[in-house]
């Protein structure tokens, strides 16, 4: 009972600031971490939650970060939302520039990460590079030791 | 001529010198319940500057010893505060930096500090019975100083590196208690408290130094999570997480040099929280200290701790030679 209206909570603060990265962990330790059960429909809700949100600021870490934590503790490979990854990161084509034209290197970093867990190392390289050089040039250094150790 | 390429020591120095002068100052009384960890904040900046001098030795060890609580058996941080752990390791790393350490009942302090040792693991921060990482750390590094951290052993230090394992979160960092936000100054604590107690193997190294680096914004300056500002401490909190990870060249150096000499107050001295606001010695002892020489773990003079047979593996900015 103690945690009855914290969903409920901690749903309003993130409405408030979708950036309060307080929120999104403390809604992460609700859902996942404090031993309380919901319905069937649990994993989808999560999802759906992050997704909107993601949609609302593309480039906002803390949702993104939220992602990516219900795919590793449910153990759910990463490829299972790569068309929406894709939706956010692939500034290539056109048709999808029309619906997100936000630089976002939070979007193509993720979409690089699931590229190599499915083994595609040369898409993945080619968007570490682009990130080095391009959308997320502070954190260079890290991505040359990264791809050296990958190739 | 002071610039923004160099650190304007001589102007940070006379800046520390300056700070106990303003006794008639509103702001010095409002911020007593801290004085001991202002004197740290300004010896360990003078140390690792090379003007120690600057704050007379006799003067300072009197001033510590009476924040003296007899009825605790520990310091506080102002004479006739109540002890607290924090201010007690402060007065011990004073203490050490002059050379002093024989004037501490250390049987007192360290009963102290393991009397504030909780079920959990964790520590609380004074009898009033507040719990954080911090003070975690603070223990820690206390019984590390004062030679005495086999007192921490077996079944007490299980616990206390299994509650630092419970506080770490989904994205590799670690919070103030069990299921709070991971925060650069909580991995801070954790990742040193580990590096002491020689357990950093339950540190997920990839994943947290990820995180760390991702606090890199891209005018050069360190966030301490997600969506917040620059602010020149992380320099000293994100940057000695990853040199104790070895993963410093993961941090672009350069910018963060330029950062957080950008944000020194070159008329008056002294570093502020970033450029533009105005300095304290909080900011000052953290901005130099990503510049200069001093112990990631203990947060103290680097040549220091290597005497006394503290230094852990760790590997530092490479300095720039002036």
């Amino acid at each position: 009972d103690l945690w009855a209206g914290e969903l409920d909570f901690v749903e309003t603060i993130i409405v408030q600031d979708v950036r309060n990265n307080s929120a999104w962990h403390h809604r992460f330790f609700v859902v996942f971490q404090s031993g309380i059960r919901e319905g069937a429909d649990y994993d989808h809700l999560n999802f759906r939650f992050a997704k909107q949100n993601i949609s609302f600021a593309a480039n906002n870490p803390s949702a993104w970060h939220y992602l990516r934590g219900i795919l590793d503790i449910n153990d759910i490979p990463y490829s299972r939302v790569e068309d929406f990854v894709r939706l956010y990161a692939d500034t290539s084509d056109d048709a999808i520039r029309d619906v997100v034209d936000l630089e976002n290197p939070v979007a193509i970093e993720f979409l690089a990460d699931i590229h190599e867990k499915e083994g595609r190392i040369l898409q993945a390289t080619e968007l570490w590079k682009s990130l080095a050089d391009e959308h997320d040039t502070i954190r260079k250094k890290i991505r040359e030791g990264l791809k050296s150790v990958k190739q | 001529m002071a610039s923004t390429s160099q650190l304007a020591i001589p102007l940070h120095v006379s800046y520390i010198k300056a700070l106990g002068d303003n006794k008639d100052d509103l702001a010095y009384h409002l911020t007593a319940h801290l004085r001991m960890n202002a004197v740290y904040w300004g010896l360990t900046a003078l140390c690792i500057m090379g003007h120690k001098e600057v704050l007379p030795r006799e003067e300072t060890i009197d001033f510590v010893m009476s924040c003296w609580d007899d009825e605790a058996g520990a310091f506080g941080a102002h004479p006739d505060h109540d002890a607290h752990l924090h201010s007690t390791l402060s007065a011990i790393q004073i203490l050490l930096m002059h050379d002093a350490l024989d004037r501490i009942d250390v049987p007192r302090v360290v009963k102290f500090i393991l009397s504030l040792h909780q079920p959990s693991g964790v520590f609380a921060g004074d009898s009033f019975g507040e719990t954080d990482t911090r003070f975690l750390y603070c223990a820690v590094s206390a019984l590390s100083l004062l030679g005495q951290l086999h007192l921490l052993d077996g079944e007490a230090k299980e616990r206390t590196v299994n509650y630092i394992v419970r506080c770490r979160n989904f994205d590799g960092g670690f919070g103030s208690v069990v299921g709070a936000e991971s925060h650069a100054a909580q991995v801070f604590v954790c990742v040193a408290a580990l590096a002491i107690l020689d357990r950093l193997d339950v540190v997920d190294e990839e994943t947290l130094g990820w995180w760390l680096c991702e606090r890199q914004l891209p005018n050069g300056g360190l966030n301490g999570r997600p969506e917040k500002l620059e602010d020149v401490c992380y320099s000293f909190w994100v940057l000695s997480a990853m040199a104790i990870l070895g993963k410093i060249p993961w941090i672009d150096a350069d910018k963060l040099t330029a950062f957080i000499l950008s944000a020194q107050d070159l008329e008056a001295g002294g570093i502020a929280d970033r450029p533009g606001d105005m300095a304290d010695v909080f900011h000052t002892l953290f901005g130099v200290a990503g510049l200069q020489d001093l112990d990631p773990v203990y947060c103290m003079p680097a040549d220091l701790i290597e005497k006394r047979g503290l230094r852990k593996p760790w590997k530092a900015l490479e300095r720039r030679t002036e």
